[in-house]
């Protein structure tokens, strides 16, 4: 139930509805969905851009002294939820988040976005994005945490031939259908627990917006489930993670710039030199699209994540791989980042990136159609082949680096970003893990 | 007695479910589950056919009212919900139409007996209200499909109401074969109107 609102059909929706809330939704720099929700009472205010926050609150967000916000709702994005609560129904709006002068807020990462969007535009492109997310279901303990106990392996519920997982996944699909998704496809992934949902690709700034809806809608059905859902890239040695694989392209005058039906993988000069530049900045974009200490444990051999910088058609395992299919789907898919991300950021310096390459007519090395796992590193060495950042530091070192990707974040919202991180990766650094006791404790 | 109906009990302390236990297990009731957690109870609710859940007004990871809303938008059972005297006006208005039935603290065995037993038989005449009413759905499809069959034999055929419809009738008796089918055929045949 998703479509485009004029105000007065807003109010008809939430009157027939029986809307009692109204979520102002809108997302802070490391990727959390954050509202405040309104009674339907206050509704003519919030459209009118009237409703306040302090920012200075939020993570990342504003200091003390500039702490005024406004919450400026895109009326495009209003939703009911369809899961009916208590009382009354609940009705959503992605919020765009302003200063209180009028002007646009720096820090606020749907912002980021459509800059660098406009820049795309400017030359005529729109740039199109279809994620494919993973995630995993998990039971609850006796106090309602998450564990990483799935129904394959719960003692109770090995005895019953119904996959509550299953169930699940069908209820999420259901209810993002409701919300006007059109999911395309959704299947048990590889490791017990594990999921996907893959949805239409859409304009990028909807895409982020869908995804973010996505998160909210997996969570809150799983957990009528009785279950926990998590994006955490790796919640489990030794099984395949969670990715947020990324399929890309570029269009013009409503026809994809990517395909050239003259070159023998149907790709076009601009797709090319896209893909290029996104491997010239993928060190710093992985900063922003791996963002978590734990999304670097998931970019590891083995479980079909990506490791060094490579694209290839057929196999796997590179960062960059190219599906087979031809013409208007044409597209190329970036397989490193994980749904911890912020997809807003992620799809503003994956554009950059990408438009660098074109500007710059870059053009990628040969592709690498070997599974790079099994290369030694003298092959790699011999092939130029680069490695991913093996830790949130050197993507942090690597993005402080990287002039384009800074800029496309903004100085204000890079220097919180990089700040904000580096304590992150600081504490982890300095806490003593379960690993190391079991390893060391008694040998030493 | 209800002795096939299948109870899942959820409440806060384990103590007070060995207590609801004792009562309805010697009169034979089956507990199919038990759980302090609501989150848990949702999961054992979704493996498992519940008749009845009998709840506690708090868990121990959400409040009753929460986890009975979540367990009865997704399945075909009632709940009776043990809550405190101050708190069952608010259970009442909250629970609107649901099928939530309320229990005020201190709850005699003898009341819990009677509302399970009451529930029960709620239960039935409602399932055979369900069937009834699933019977008198599918008569108004077949006739509806039955009169656009005859429709179309009139339209296309220059039938009379009357020989359209003995036209159907016949069809199903020279052939053997349910009236509805023929109607669908001619549907198939003739085009949808």
């Amino acid at each position: 139930m998703k479509s485009n609102f004029s105000r007065d059909h807003i109010k008809q929706i939430v009157k027939e509805y029986d809307v009692k809330f109204i979520r102002l939704q809108f997302t802070d720099l490391f990727g959390m969905s954050k509202n405040v929700a309104i009674t339907v009472d206050h509704l003519e205010e919030a459209l009118e851009n009237k409703y306040m926050f302090d920012g200075s609150s939020i993570d990342g967000f504003a200091r003390i002294e500039e702490s005024d916000m406004c919450l400026y709702p895109d009326i495009d994005t209003f939703t009911v939820f369809p899961w009916r609560p208590q009382n009354g129904r609940v009705a959503r709006f992605i919020c765009d988040v302003y200063k209180p002068d009028g002007t646009p807020f720096e820090g606020d990462p749907r912002y980021i976005l459509k800059r660098a969007l406009a820049q795309a535009e400017k030359i005529g492109y729109t740039f199109n994005v279809g994620p494919e997310c993973e995630f995993f279901l998990f039971h609850t303990d006796e106090t309602g945490r998450p564990t990483t106990l799935t129904h394959d392996k719960g003692s109770y519920f090995d005895l019953s031939p119904i996959d509550l997982g299953e169930d699940a996944r069908r209820d999420i699909c259901l209810s993002l259908e409701d919300m006007g998704f059109d999911v395309e496809a959704s299947h048990h992934e590889v490791a017990n627990g594990q999921h996907e949902i893959d949805f239409k690709y859409d304009e990028a700034l909807a895409a982020a917006d869908k995804l973010m809806t996505f998160k909210i809608v997996v969570k809150s059905v799983a957990r009528r489930h009785g279950l926990a859902a998590t994006f955490m890239p790796k919640p489990i040695t030794g099984m395949s993670g969670s990715g947020l694989h990324t399929n890309l392209s570029l269009s013009r005058d409503g026809k994809n710039v990517f395909y050239d039906p003259n070159d023998s993988l149907g790709l076009s000069k601009e797709a090319y030199s896209f893909m290029a530049g996104i491997m010239e900045h993928i060190k710093a974009i992985t900063a922003i699209a791996n963002p978590i200490v734990n999304s670097y444990k998931r970019l590891v051999s083995g479980y079909e994540a990506p490791v060094y910088i490579t694209w290839a058609t057929k196999n796997r395992s590179p960062l960059i791989r190219i599906p087979a299919v031809k013409g208007e789907s044409t597209r190329i898919e970036l397989r490193s980042p994980d749904p911890t991300c912020n997809p807003y950021l992620t799809f503003a310096v994956i554009l950059a990136a990408g438009l660098d390459g074109i500007k710059r007519g870059l053009k990628p090395p040969a592709p690498v159609d070997r599974n790079i796992y099994k290369l030694t590193c003298e092959e790699r060495a011999d092939l130029s082949i680069e490695q991913l950042p093996q830790s949130l530091k050197e993507a942090l070192d690597a993005l402080e680096k990287d002039s384009l990707i800074m800029e496309t974040l903004g100085e204000h919202a890079a220097s919180r970003y990089i700040a904000f991180k580096r304590q992150e990766w600081d504490e982890y650094q300095s806490h003593v893990h379960d690993w190391e006791i079991g390893q060391y404790l008694y040998r030493y | 007695m209800y002795t096939r109906c299948n109870i899942l009990l959820a409440f806060q302390q384990q103590e007070t479910i060995d207590k609801i236990k004792n009562i309805l297990v010697p009169m034979g009731y089956s507990i199919l589950g038990t759980s302090t957690s609501g989150m848990q109870a949702l999961r054992l609710a979704g493996m498992n056919s519940i008749d009845i859940a009998v709840v506690g007004y708090n868990l121990s990871d959400m409040p009753g009212l929460t986890f009975a809303n979540d367990l009865l938008s997704r399945h075909q059972c009632s709940v009776i919900m043990i809550a405190p005297p101050e708190q069952i006006n608010y259970i009442r208005s909250s629970a609107g139409t649901s099928d939530i039935v309320c229990l005020s603290k201190p709850v005699t065995p003898q009341a819990l007996l009677t509302s399970v037993d009451l529930v029960m038989q709620y239960r039935e005449k409602l399932l055979t209200m369900n069937k009834e009413v699933q019977k008198l759905k599918s008569d108004l499809k077949r006739r509806a499909i039955a009169e656009k069959a005859k429709t179309l034999l009139m339209n296309n055929l220059n039938m009379g109401e009357a020989e359209a419809w003995r036209y159907i009738q016949k069809e199903s008796m020279n052939k053997g074969i349910p009236l509805q089918r023929v109607a669908e055929s001619i549907l198939e045949k003739y085009g949808k109107l």
